[in-house]
């Protein structure tokens, strides 16, 4: 079953905002346990096309199907059905200030999945027990770091047992001391077969994690193939530039 | 003339029932007028068409009228049209409506702080709007909105003093109505002040409990 049909598959999604044509012509197909890694310069789309698969942003055209089964995407009600089978994780973290841990991890599985509180509080502690943040538990979010709030946030994605997880430069708002913890736990995902959409810079994780890398530019996929090809020989030039001032960033930084 | 405190005293019962009526009738009116303020501000935040409008008129209108002449309105006009409210459910619909078009304003501010991406984060794992708005927003906006929600629930709490321009026997109705009967006008006058005033601390350490409480996640 080498061509088993891809768990989320895009074809020509297009959005526009105005005037601004900030996706077009998007064909996109992510495999079921493969990690999928979308780069390219600001502006270029990433943001908006990951929120497409959830429905944040509501493509104008183009068709998505999810694990065989084609979205309606003129209907908000299939988007919530859809939304609580895939996992999103945010540059903010975005837990809720008003609530413990705990309860930011019990809030959706208990009203969406139905579990009672008792069976969700478990769930929840088991995760974070995962993610060596048991003691917190009963915090709240403002007691915690940046990256220990991003970890919390990807288990809280997590507690929904999502079929795939979206990240939106989950460490760009980090301090650099905690960006390897958060990765470190997005690697185990990884290495647990979840399947991931990840907009990240750190061109590090890509190249390590990623099975596939998507290039984009001006609200198109400019190219994609597995990480050490695209980064040892990028075939466009728009790829060639980027890649290319990253590097000299990167050296720079670490001169 | 001299201050007759055995006067006093003896209003004691009378003043009691007015208290009791000022008591009954604000405390409706103040939480059904966040009621108001809860849905009307979601309807400002949400941009409903039509409602969003209506919602707009109705704020304006009430904060560039005068009180009385909307109590008068609901007292002695509403009848003619066949709505025939009693003295005591005219006077909570004339608070109600007064106090809930500022707190229709006093939530939508707190709500405009809620963060764009924590409705994203809710609607992505799966809340839908109506569940965003009663577990997530509505909460931070409280929280937010809560001093100047206390701010014109003593407003309220005050100006159900103008109810007794109806004739509803609450507090100041009762004094002026001994007034009328006893001249005891200074007696009257600084009793029921200094219940007024009484009620107002009691509701403000009521509302600072509960901002301790809300503050208390923020709190590192």
């Amino acid at each position: 079953m080498s061509q088993a049909s891809p768990l989320i598959s895009l074809k020509g999604i297009g959005k526009r905002f105005g005037s601004h044509a900030a996706l077009q012509g998007i064909d996109l197909d992510v495999a079921a346990g493969s990690v999928v890694v979308l780069i390219g310069p600001s502006g270029s789309g990433k943001s908006t096309l990951i929120r497409c698969i959830n429905g944040l942003v509501r493509p104008d055209e183009g068709s998505l199907t999810v694990a065989g089964r084609a979205v309606d995407i003129h209907d908000e009600g299939a988007w919530q059905g859809l939304r609580t089978q895939i996992g999103m994780v945010f540059q903010d973290y975005a837990l809720f200030p008003h609530l413990t841990i705990l309860r930011n991890m019990t809030l959706t599985p208990q009203r969406r999945r139905k579990l009672p509180r008792a069976v969700a509080e478990d769930e929840a502690r088991k995760l974070l027990a995962r993610i060596g943040l048991a003691h917190k538990a009963d915090d709240y979010p403002s007691a915690l770091s940046g990256g220990q709030q991003q970890r919390i946030a990807i288990v809280r994605a997590l507690a929904m047992q999502p079929m795939a997880i979206l990240f939106d430069e989950p460490t760009s708002a980090l301090d650099p001391e905690t960006i390897s913890g958060v990765l470190d736990v997005m690697r185990d995902l990884a290495r647990d077969g979840t399947t991931m959409v990840v907009v990240t810079h750190e061109m590090g994780f890509a190249r390590e994690v990623a099975d596939r890398v998507v290039f984009m530019a001006d609200g198109r996929i400019v190219e994609q193939g597995p990480p050490a090809e695209f980064f040892a020989n990028p075939r466009h030039e728009r790829s060639r530039a980027f890649l290319s001032n990253i590097r000299s960033f990167g050296e720079a930084n670490h001169a | 003339m001299e201050f007759d405190l055995a006067y006093l005293m003896a209003q004691g019962p009378a003043l009691m029932r007015g208290l009791w009526l000022t008591v009954q009738v604000s405390a409706i009116s103040i939480v059904l007028s966040i009621v108001i303020g809860l849905m009307g501000a979601a309807v400002r935040v949400l941009k409903l068409p039509v409602l969003d409008k209506l919602v707009i008129g109705y704020v304006e209108f009430i904060r560039n009228t005068p009180l009385l002449a909307q109590l008068f309105f609901i007292f002695y006009g509403l009848p003619s049209i066949g709505l025939k409210l009693s003295l005591f459910w005219s006077g909570v619909l004339s608070l109600t409506l007064w106090a809930g078009a500022y707190q229709v304003e006093n939530i939508r501010g707190g709500l405009e702080t809620v963060a764009k991406g924590l409705r994203e984060a809710a609607f992505s794992l799966g809340l839908t709007p109506w569940r965003f708005f009663r577990l997530i927003a509505a909460p931070m906006a409280i929280r937010v909105g809560l001093p100047s929600m206390l701010n014109t629930s003593i407003s309220l709490l005050k100006n159900s003093s103008y109810l007794q321009a109806i004739g509803l026997a609450e507090l100041t109705y009762v004094a002026i109505d001994r007034i009328s009967m006893d001249f005891r006008t200074i007696e009257m006058f600084v009793a029921i002040c200094v219940i007024y005033l009484a009620l107002v601390l009691v509701l403000s350490v009521f509302a600072n409990r509960l901002e301790n409480r809300l503050n208390k996640p923020f709190r590192v």
